[in-house]
């Protein structure tokens, strides 16, 4: 059976960051997909990922599409498996600055509701930094 | 300047360097801004202004090749191009519409050059129509996001100007540009392409700003800020592309498309080796290689400014700098009507605007008008290739054209 997106949301209901790692090159794979992305081999196994990761960057939206509420952080971080997840900082957007670059944050889950045009309700990934 | 490791060699066994070579024979665009006319008008007139410009009628258009991407959402009009056909008073005729983004109608010229390319048909009409402005700002911002993947980022709340914003730190980091070295440069960016659309009568934007505007204007994503930020706009472009035998004969100036390149990647959490974009540099390869030329060869660049560093991160993709020196040429001149490597010298989606559908056929009537010698004030001297570069989505597709003086 594959692995497929309404798994990754039930694992991540249950506090997991799931993806794949190709059992022929060894590449971690995420988001899932059906083949990796490296040697196009679809021997894929699913695997947790680390929940803790470093800020590579971050922005704070000031003008946020429609049924988003700014000011909030979107970042992108990067697990030791070598992984790149997006997802919110959970931080206060006024007291934000360059130093939380390279900073080691936890990664939770948030239920996103959803609106007409989105398929339902979603997830996004949550980080929180580590004290 | 940078040269790319291409393959100049030509096989004679692949399929698609046998294609018949192709020409632009006429080009035409609405002024881009705010429309009372519907998409199909819009398209309409540009379609028109081209076959004028070509000489041709509409009889003549065997394929219709249209951009757009939010019909859907702007006039309630998703299978827009057969009713862009029939406004032309076409049927019978094939038509498709083409949907990549930002890139759409690059991809659509693509598609057209490949169909007369291929023997399908000898005369296509390409282009793209777009009206951003009706749907105010919250809800394009919410459906321009739309083009970024909708199940592992689009519940972020993620844009586009965050997600090219938090390429200007990445670029910062790894290029050790201190964010307000890299942050004024970038409104060197915008105050050039101000400069250039002031002289564009087709522009949104025909106003020149300074660096303080930018540097003073309302923070939208940090560090980007609202002068770093191409806007929402209305308008339509159209090509009509042709055999270059044929375009020989009916034009004293066809322009040849010289190489197409189009490549993919998946969600921005694929890109590997950012700020460098994987689909840039796989799409500019395939069209230097077609074309066997060089970065050295393009006298004069329109490439996709949807925001200021995204003019940096191109100039260097495309081969034109080196990686982490684009934000020097600019400071340079080197990007100047008259630089080294003039790009975006009408404006740049930034003065021009972004109707996102219709950019690339904005981008390429420029770039032709350029080089038959008719872009006026704007005009690059003696320029006699020209490169078209169009993003799409959040670094997912990119789609080049390289084209030449076929006189």
């Amino acid at each position: 059976m594959k692995f497929k997106y309404i798994d990754f949301c039930e694992e991540a209901r249950n506090g997991r960051l799931t993806g794949l790692k190709c059992e022929d090159c060894g590449n971690f794979v995420f988001p899932i997909k059906g083949f990796c992305s490296e040697c196009g081999g679809n021997n894929l196994r699913k695997t947790e990922l680390s929940k803790k990761g470093t800020i590579e960057t971050f922005t704070i939206i000031r003008i946020a599409p429609e049924g988003f509420e700014p000011p909030y952080i979107v970042a992108l971080v990067k697990l030791p498996e070598g992984v790149t997840v997006i997802g919110n900082l959970e931080y206060d957007p006024d007291e934000a600055d360059y130093s939380l670059l390279g900073k080691t944050v936890e990664i939770g889950f948030k239920s996103i509701k959803g609106d007409k045009y989105s398929g339902g309700d979603g997830i996004s990934l949550s980080f929180s930094l580590i004290q | 300047m940078y040269h790319m490791k291409i393959k100049l060699i030509v096989f004679e066994n692949e399929g698609r360097d046998k294609m018949r070579e192709v020409a632009i024979v006429g080009v035409g665009m609405t002024k881009f801004g705010k429309h009372e006319e519907t998409l199909v008008e819009m398209f309409s007139d540009a379609a028109e202004e081209a076959l004028m410009n070509a000489e041709m009628t509409p009889k003549e258009i065997e394929a219709l090749y249209l951009g757009n991407c939010l019909g859907g959402f702007e006039e309630g009009q998703i299978n827009l191009s057969p009713f862009c056909a029939s406004g032309l008073g076409l049927r019978d005729i094939p038509t498709v519409r083409v949907e990549c983004a930002c890139a759409t109608a690059t991809v659509a010229i693509r598609e057209a050059t490949i169909a007369v390319g291929s023997g399908v048909c000898d005369v296509a009409l390409a282009g793209g129509t777009e009206k951003t402005l009706g749907m105010g700002t919250p809800f394009a911002t919410r459906t321009f996001a739309m083009g970024s993947d909708s199940r592992y980022e689009g519940f972020t709340g993620i844009t586009f100007p965050g997600v090219f914003a938090m390429m200007a730190v990445l670029y910062s980091r790894r290029y050790n540009v201190p964010l307000e070295v890299l942050k004024e440069k970038m409104a060197m960016v915008a105050v050039k392409n101000h400069r250039n659309g002031a002289k564009n009568h087709k522009a949104h934007f025909q106003k020149e700003i300074t660096i303080e505007d930018v540097l003073g204007s309302m923070m939208i994503a940090d560090p980007l800020q609202l002068y770093d930020c191409c806007p929402f706009t209305d308008g339509a472009a159209a090509v009509i592309v042709t055999t270059l035998e044929k375009a020989r004969k009916i034009s004293p100036k066809p322009v040849v498309i010289a190489g197409t390149g189009l490549a993919s990647a998946g969600s921005l959490m694929d890109q590997k080796d950012l700020p460098r974009l994987r689909a840039r540099e796989k799409a500019a390869q395939e069209a230097y290689r077609q074309a066997c030329m060089t970065p050295n060869d393009i006298d004069v660049c329109e490439l996709h400014d949807c925001f200021t560093i995204a003019e940096i991160i191109a100039s260097e993709g495309l081969g034109f700098f080196e990686h982490g020196e684009g934000w020097r040429a600019v400071d340079k001149g080197e990007t100047d009507i008259g630089g080294k490597i003039p790009i975006n010298p009408t404006g740049g989606l930034k003065s021009r605007g972004h109707p996102i559908g219709a950019t690339g056929a904005a981008q390429t009537y420029s770039i032709v008008k350029q080089l038959r010698g008719e872009a006026g004030e704007l005009q690059v001297d003696g320029a006699k290739v020209g490169m078209v570069d169009t993003l799409g989505g959040d670094f997912s597709v990119v789609c080049n054209l390289i084209l030449k003086r076929g006189w």
